[in-house]
């Protein structure tokens, strides 16, 4: 396996507070990677860096070979909305568009005909059991039905990498192992990679490899397999 | 104790806590400032009525002093500006004094207003000083003008003096009232200005509604947290309502403290029926101003009321309660009962008795605010038929989220855009009213002056009287049994455009007959040709005002100012009423702008994590409006046509199209808000930044 997202020496700040302090990080092709940590030890912060939403003080993050943190922030929304997908604890579905239009929005981005972009969306539903839910507002979803639909729109580009920051972290246990089941099977089924911010161990015991992040840094030196 | 923690969370929760209450504390006070300045209308057009009713005084005006006086007015020009010159003479010792004296001006006095003063200082005396014979003695006090502008002039007589002139304007008073008598046109203005503030009132009060509502997405999600910790739905509400009605009554007293400046500013600058107005006539009755005081946190306290009634706060969060049932076509009823009630009443009053005739007069203003009411009511159908279409016909992803948006909320889209769209609806049913009653007659039969031309207009004296304005170019009419009759059709051609027949007795307008000057005829009116300077045309005016004190003394320039001078006072007023709106609609378009991206605040940020580009968010933005405003306004201006046009049936007026002119406005205007209120899209890239995407 290759490697396709590598975070080397990574510092950020905010103020006065040091949010990243020397993290390192490497990610392999279709491999699934957890980073543990307790709160406020960086771990959003650093997949934020990794994923191009911020730029990190110091340090270099390289995607496919190339290094991405010194790109322009037009390259890296390119970026972002072509080869990366995202799933986030919650509010991510724009609350007027029914599930099957926030499923289809990356390809819409991506500028496929609406038509096209909705029979390519329609299987998700289906394949994430949210089946004669695709006309439903977020709104009238629950947590673990909009964590789905989250799922399948970070899923539908076939993206090369897919960040999950806190992906189950306001889901019940049983909402949240049907989200988890559903991530790694699709992305095993891609070959697609992800990165994924959780601070429970029964989530973390979904990935490949998992990281612990304390105090800024990758604290148990388990960056790399 | 809720009051206190909802006063605690308010005023100590932080930097965030404090910009969200200056937030509404702000946008009330700009509606405040506007609300108010839009309920002075009525009060500075009632005050100068008011002030210069004494100058038309008559016999009929009720008495206040023991002895009577002598008393005609006469409304004059100088370089088309008009001024009042007034003569009085006192019929004994305790005669009725006008308002701003202290005492009638005796034989050989002349009391002036500060700005004819300042006018006869600047002017040649053969011009000006001249009509007014006597030493000035007396300045006539604001109590007795209409405006600071005002140019008025009263003359002191003896009642021997004022004896000689022959007039029906020459009245016996025993006091100078207080309403003109044109009173009924006043009226007319008032309810103009009645109107006027009814369209005005709408807008602003939907602002203030809005402004008051801008932090709602935060609070509630602090009432989820308020709910967790195990407060009743009735706790949260009254929190929330403490905050919303805090900031509501600082934004209040802000506004109050806005508005006196703002009537200031108003009174300095803006100018009606070309005049200024004093600053004590921009005010608000104190009824009124106790009301919007006391009103308007209240409002702002119910609207959050009302919305939080429409959210779950339940302790893990906060959700609508689910969709809200569409508008239905059902909306347009009022609409078309105002339309209808026009039309309808029209014919009715043609047949009725007089009396029945006048409640339906009353019922007009009725019919127009149940058309207004009828309108916003139809607001948010209309937006949902442009979200929908919108939707149907996009191709991208900020055309179709902004579609989705305006049809899944058309109520909301429709507050944030309501304002601008009533006010074009409001400009375009007001053009179309003017434009109609411009087609009334305007010269008053009199024919057209050549320019410089006097018209000295005599009501019918001895021809020695006014035999030093009969020079050889002058032309003279004399009144017969049938009509008037000049010397020669030719002479009158060159003087003034006015029908003449020179075959016998005319119909209309001025027949020939020569040898008039021989048949002992009194004089009506005498056209004098200048070399059209202002000082020779005021000259001559000063020669016929001192010979004829109650002349009608007109020029070419006085004709136009007059006749046009009503009309574009309300072209103007028009002008006025738009710009204030447009103000009004700028600062609502933003404040909903604002109100839609801080309510989204989070899917924006994380959308814009995940590769949205900010130009993208920011034609989310703009589209939601536009298009929304876009359709609504072109529906507007049809409605307002139809609107005007059964106003204009009910008033047995002639409707017309509003010109291009005013189409240019509207739109010109329209695009100008949506500028304006771009104004709020940077602040799309400051509430999306990295902050937005965290969960802490």
């Amino acid at each position: 396996m290759s490697r396709i997202l590598v975070g080397d020496d990574l510092h950020r700040s905010f103020g006065l507070t040091r949010a990243l302090r020397g993290a390192s990080i490497i990610l392999d092709e279709g491999e699934i990677v957890a980073v543990m940590g307790p709160s406020g030890s960086g771990k959003s912060t650093l997949l934020h860096c990794l994923a191009g939403i911020l730029t990190p003080d110091r340090g270099e993050v390289h995607f496919a070979g190339r290094r991405i943190d010194q790109l322009p922030d037009r390259e890296r929304v390119h970026l972002r909305r072509t080869v990366f997908g995202f799933v986030f604890q919650f509010g991510q579905l724009v609350p007027e568009l029914p599930a099957v239009e926030n499923i289809a929005l990356p390809l819409l981005l991506a500028g496929r005909r609406r038509r096209h972009a909705l029979a390519a969306a329609a299987p998700w539903l289906s394949r994430l059991g949210l089946d004669g839910l695709g006309e439903r507002l977020p709104g009238e979803l629950s947590g673990g039905q909009g964590q789905r639909v989250a799922l399948a729109r970070a899923l539908v580009a076939d993206p090369t990498v897919v960040f999950a920051d806190e992906p189950t972290g306001s889901l019940d246990s049983v909402a949240a192992d049907q989200v988890m089941e559903l991530l790694v099977d699709a992305a095993r089924e891609q070959g697609t990679s992800v990165l994924m911010v959780t601070h429970e161990p029964r989530i973390a015991a979904y990935a490949d490899r998992t990281v612990l992040v304390r105090d800024g840094v990758d604290a148990l030196g388990l960056a790399a397999p | 104790m809720t009051f206190r923690l909802g006063l605690r969370l308010a005023v100590a929760g932080g930097q965030e806590s404090l910009l969200r209450l200056a937030v509404t504390a702000f946008g009330v006070a700009v509606g405040v400032v506007l609300l108010l300045l839009c309920l002075t209308g009525q009060s500075a057009e009632q005050g100068r009525a008011e002030r210069s009713g004494w100058q038309s005084a008559d016999a009929g005006t009720p008495a206040t002093a023991p002895d009577p006086a002598l008393f005609l007015t006469v409304t004059d020009y100088h370089q088309g500006t008009a001024m009042i010159r007034g003569y009085v003479a006192a019929l004994g010792p305790r005669p009725p004094v006008p308002p701003g004296l202290e005492r009638l001006p005796g034989p050989g006095e002349v009391a002036v207003s500060p700005a004819m003063r300042r006018l006869l200082q600047s002017t040649p005396d053969d011009e000006l000083d001249d009509r007014y014979p006597g030493r000035v003695t007396a300045t006539i006090g604001d109590e007795g003008l209409a405006h600071p502008d005002q140019l008025v002039a009263l003359i002191g007589r003896t009642p021997e003096q004022l004896g000689e002139v022959t007039s029906r304007s020459l009245y016996r008073v025993r006091g100078f009232g207080s309403l003109p008598s044109g009173y009924a046109f006043y009226q007319g203005i008032r309810v103009l200005l009645l109107l006027g503030a009814v369209l005005l009132l709408v807008p602003v009060v939907i602002f203030i509604v809005m402004a008051s509502r801008v932090a709602a997405a935060s609070r509630e999600q602090r009432l989820a947290a308020i709910r967790l910790v195990g407060a009743t739905r009735l706790q949260a509400a009254v929190v929330a309502a403490v905050e919303t009605g805090l900031g509501a009554v600082a934004g209040t007293a802000l506004g109050w403290a806005g508005y006196e400046v703002g009537r200031r500013i108003v009174a300095a600058t803006v100018t009606f029926q070309g005049a200024r107005f004093f600053v004590e006539d921009i005010v608000v009755a104190p009824w009124l101003l106790a009301l919007v005081l006391a009103g308007v946190p209240l409002l702002a306290t119910l609207t959050t009321i009302v919305a939080l009634s429409r959210v779950q706060a339940g302790p893990l969060g906060t959700s609508r309660q689910g969709r809200r049932p569409p508008p239905s076509a059902w909306r347009a009823l009022p609409l078309a009962a105002g339309i209808g009630g026009l039309l309808a009443a029209a014919p009715l009053r043609r047949v009725v008795d007089r009396e029945t005739g006048e409640n339906l007069d009353n019922l007009a203003p009725v019919f127009v605010i149940l058309t207004i009411v009828g309108f916003v009511a139809i607001g948010p159908w209309l937006c949902m038929l442009a979200g929908r279409g919108l939707a149907r016909v996009s191709r991208r992803v900020p055309g179709l989220i902004a579609a989705r948006r305006i049809a899944s909320d058309p109520s909301a889209t429709f507050r944030a855009v309501g304002v601008v769209v009533l006010a074009v609806f409001a400009v375009t049913f007001s053009a179309s009213v003017v434009e109609a009653s411009e087609d009334g007659p305007v010269d008053g039969g009199r024919g057209v002056l050549r320019p410089g031309v006097v018209e000295v207009i005599t009501g019918g004296v001895p021809e020695a009287k006014v035999a030093p304005l009969l020079s050889e170019r002058a032309v003279a009419t004399r009144p017969g049994f049938a009509g008037e009759f000049v010397e020669s059709c030719a002479g009158l051609a060159r003087v003034v455009a006015r029908p003449c027949s020179s075959s016998g007795p005319a119909e209309v307008g001025v027949a020939e007959r020569a040898g008039l000057a021989g048949a002992g005829l009194p004089i009506s009116v005498v056209y004098i040709p200048t070399d059209g300077t202002p000082a020779a045309e005021n000259r001559v005016r000063t020669q016929a005002a001192n010979l004829v004190p109650n002349a009608l003394i007109h020029t070419q320039r006085d004709r136009i100012d007059t006749d046009a001078f009503f009309f574009s006072s309300l072209e103007q007023l028009q002008r006025l009423v738009w710009y204030f709106v447009l103000l009004v609609a700028a600062c609502s378009l933003t404040v909903g702008m604002l109100a839609g991206v801080v309510e989204r605040r989070r899917p924006f940020a994380l959308l814009r994590a995940s590769g949205l580009r900010l130009g993208e968010l920011r034609q989310i933005v703009l589209l939601e409006t536009a298009a929304a405003m876009l359709v609504t306004a072109a529906v507007g201006v049809g409605l307002a046509m139809a609107s005007s046009y059964a106003f204009a049936v009910f008033g047995d007026l002639k409707w017309t199209w509003p010109d291009g002119g005013v189409f240019a406005m509207v739109g010109v205007g329209v695009l100008a808000a949506l500028i304006l209120s771009a104004m709020a899209l940077p602040l799309l890239d400051a509430v999306t930044r990295h902050d937005a995407v965290r969960y802490e």
